[in-house]
């Protein structure tokens, strides 16, 4: 028996499920206002959705497949904490109206939506996002729902330059320190539990990570440094739950592999070398846009069984008796 | 004779080393890959004998044919006839036998319970004596076939297509199976609720070892192996008893208990180590693979002059009376359900097994030599589907196909009806098992779709 959910709600459901014990974790680091910005994105999603099913004139019942559910959560994971109000929903409506609906719906999107929307919003609007949050920011967790939603609403993000240090957030996180264990722990277990039940595959996240560490190894960092790294920023969360979307990666193993692969190694240069201080978003929307080409390859170097020879040698014709 | 088994190498067991639910290891250690576990339902039927259908006023409407190839009628109308005569004649396909004595009341078109459209059809009016005619063909079997040839014309005279579900005549694959090594027998029965070949095998295990060793004398054949999913391991010990007694060099082995286990590729995979490419016949690379049940039929023409006259028919589902019956070729669908009592809530009627069957389209289509069962829907018993929705690249299909297909690109194919992106993607490689549509989240019929493609592919040049 495989414990696998097997409807398209079960599927989202777990994910869900999945993302929990991450922000569990991160809710108790932070403070509530973790659960203000899920709650906001959650509902621009649905917002969203909705209003792109009733732009397409299709019925509403699809919203039951909960996609709209796991792609608000994930945005709420993606963005940095505080991020002002609009810059969610501007988020939600880059990643559901353009990257999902503009390409046809559900499962027709070549480009990760939640990662369109952070880039979006990232891209145009690097300024007014906040830098993420000191890891040792107890002001935070002191904050109430209301304060946090008056700093939420406003324009710009209202955070002292000087608390800034790394988050999960994918793009403005400052990779001083590696983060403490219980920080991406969460993340882990949920997306272990995720491949045993054969939601997302194993080889894309372990891929990505091999692959950022060689690649850190190979550009001059020490094992220890390398390590390290893949602790930092929104590594595990963006490994687990981001590259393993079957939307956007491909549809063989080796070329999932070569897709993690891909991923990993640019995310890795981007912190070295790039612009932005985090390279996730981009590493990962780069290599979604490779998907076609490494399906192909991967085709070209795994024939199916039967395209090999197996045991066929061990039958050699002979005169038909009789 | 050569009993040297040069494939033994080949043939080591393998162990699972960890439980199935540890899902992405656990596959690295398989024959092959993909396939489904389903719930396999065969406690419903299996716990009582085969059971003998007998309705003495029946009226039986035989087919000359599977409605492509037919035979021609040789009979006129109001002519007695007994159980076994000749009925319909023809060079190609495999003759058809009265299924009982009685009187030929028309000749006329009749829907197939298993196949869509009509066929032509001899009307028996049974008397219910059952009385068998001894002399077959106007030629007496006391001696069985001495070669292959004479095999394969036995064969086709007496009627003998393959019982599993293709319905391939067994003269025609015996005539091109003259250089073969290799004898696969199938006993996966790896569909839901069918269990007319589990209790065949059990009931009659000597018969069919019987048989099996009399091709391997007859073909010279270096290897006999009889394939079972694990799942009947009273039929896997019945058979070893008998080839235990009959002291017959033949095997038995389980095969991986998975849908598809016995789609034709994996189980040449799976028992040979063959691989069997897409578009080529088993006999290329040395096999021939028949259906327990046909190598039970041949062996009651080739022993006993009995031509193919009855099946076992699984009725299973939402039933009153689940149980296997051995029914007269050509008995209406009604009267069976009449025998098993579909229970108040039965929906509809699936004819053979869940996978590969079909529904059932007139109450009026008669039992055919291929039509393995009959299975009463329900809500619990084969639910209807849901609507389908969006495919969301969860790529489980991919995963599952046993053929290393990607049935999500292929479906986008089909919808686009690109003949050369059908090409590219194989279509002609899918064995329709179906395994891709039961995993499929969003429901989508990959099955059907592709199924509806094939002609597409055929089309053109
Ligand atoms: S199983 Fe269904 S939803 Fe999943 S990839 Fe295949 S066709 Fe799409
Ligand atoms: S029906 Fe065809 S495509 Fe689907 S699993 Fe079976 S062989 Fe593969």
């Amino acid at each position: 028996m495989t414990l696998s959910p097997k409807t398209l709600p079960g599927i989202m459901c777990a994910v869900t499920l999945a993302l929990l014990p991450g922000s569990w974790q991160y809710a108790q680091h932070y403070g509530d206002l973790v659960w203000l910005q899920t709650g906001l994105c959650i509902s621009f999603a649905l917002l969203m959705e909705s209003l792109c099913l009733h732009l397409k004139r299709r019925s509403f019942s699809e919203l039951g497949n909960l996609s709209w559910l796991v792609c608000g959560l994930l945005l709420a994971r993606a963005l940095p904490l505080l991020t002002p109000a609009w810059l969610l929903a501007l988020a939600s409506m880059g990643a559901i109206m353009i990257a999902k609906y503009g390409c046809g719906g559900l499962g027709k999107n070549r480009l990760n939506p939640v990662l369109v929307g952070l880039g979006l919003v990232s891209l145009c609007f690097y300024q007014l996002l906040p830098a993420g949050i000191a890891a040792a920011a107890d002001w935070t967790r002191s904050l109430s729902i209301e304060q946090a939603l008056s700093l939420q609403l406003r324009f710009s993000a209202a955070v002292p330059a000087d608390m800034a240090s790394g988050a999960t957030s994918l793009v403005t996180d400052q990779l001083s320190q590696p983060m403490a264990m219980n920080q991406w722990s969460g993340y882990l277990f949920g997306g272990l539990a995720l491949a045993l039940l054969n939601v997302i595959r194993l080889e894309i996240p372990l891929m990505m990570l091999t692959s950022t560490l060689l690649t850190g190894i190979a550009l001059g960092l020490s094992p220890q440094e390398s390590l390290h790294n893949l602790t930092m920023g929104g590594m595990i969360f963006a490994a687990f739950f981001i590259a393993t979307d079957p939307v956007t990666s491909p549809d063989s193993r080796i070329g999932r592999l070569l897709f993690a692969a891909t991923a990993g190694a640019l995310t890795e240069l981007v912190r070295m070398y790039g612009l932005y201080a985090d390279g996730l978003c981009f590493a990962i929307l780069a290599a979604n846009l490779l998907v076609p080409q490494f399906d192909q390859l991967a085709r070209r170097l795994n024939q199916p069984w039967y395209r090999r020879a197996g045991n066929n040698h061990h039958f050699k014709p002979r005169r038909q008796p009789g | 004779m050569l009993t040297v088994n040069s494939h033994s190498a080949t043939h080591k067991k393998r162990h699972n080393l960890l439980p199935d639910w540890i899902n992405p290891i656990h596959k690295l250690n398989r024959i092959w890959q993909g396939g489904v576990k389903l719930k396999d339902w065969k406690s419903l039927s299996n716990q009582t004998d085969i059971e003998k259908f007998k309705q003495p006023d029946a009226i039986l409407r035989i087919p000359l044919g599977d409605g492509r190839k037919m035979a021609s009628p040789c009979v006129t109308i109001g002519q007695y006839v007994l159980k076994g005569e000749v009925i319909g004649r023809s060079n190609q396909t495999p003759w058809v036998h009265a299924s009982t004595s009685g009187h030929v009341i028309a000749i006329e078109q009749t829907p197939l319970a298993d196949r869509p459209g009509k066929a032509e059809a001899v009307v028996l009016a049974a008397d219910g004596l059952d009385l068998p005619c001894l002399v077959n063909a106007g030629q007496s079997h006391h001696q069985p076939p001495g070669n292959l040839m004479e095999l394969a014309s036995l064969c086709q005279q007496m009627g003998l297509t393959g019982l599993g579900g293709a319905g391939f005549p067994v003269g025609l694959k015996l005539a091109g199976a003259g250089g073969i090594d290799t004898l696969l027998i199938n006993g996966a029965e790896c569909e839901p609720y069918l269990t007319c070949d589990d209790r065949l095998m059990r009931e009659r295990a000597e018969a069919i070892v019987h048989a099996g060793w009399y091709l391997q004398n007859l073909l010279q054949l270096e290897r006999v192996c009889i394939g079972i999913e694990p799942n009947k391991p009273a039929a896997i010990q019945a058979l070893r008893q008998a080839i235990r007694f009959l002291d017959a060099p033949l095997e038995v082995r389980k095969l991986p208990h998975r849908y598809p286990a016995g789609g034709q590729p994996l189980l040449i995979k799976s028992l040979s180590g063959r691989h069997q490419a897409p578009g080529t016949l088993p006999h290329e690379i040395g096999v021939m693979v028949m259906n327990v049940a046909s190598l039970y039929s041949l062996g009651q023409a080739v022993f006993h002059g009995l031509p193919l006259t009855s099946r076992i028919v699984t009725l299973s589902g939402a039933m009153e009376h689940p149980c296997n019956v051995e029914v007269p070729i050509g008995t209406p669908v009604s009267d069976l359900l009449n025998y098993a009592r579909p229970r108040l809530e039965t929906t509809g009627i699936q004819v053979g097994g869940p996978m590969m069957g079909r529904d059932l389209a007139s109450p009026d289509a008669v039992i055919t030599k291929t039509s393995g069962a009959l299975i009463a829907r329900s809500a619990k018993h084969l639910p209807p589907k849901p609507e389908a929705q969006d495919c969301i690249r969860c790529n489980r299909c991919v995963d599952t196909c046993p053929m290393s297909l990607r049935p999500l690109t292929l479906n986008e194919a089909c919808q686009t009806e690109d003949r050369q992106a059908l090409q590219q993607e194989q279509l002609s490689a899918c064995i329709e098992c179906g395994a891709c549509s039961e995993v499929c989240p969003s429901h989508i019929p990959l099955r059907d779709n592709f199924r509806n493609a094939k002609p597409l592919l055929a089309g053109g040049h």
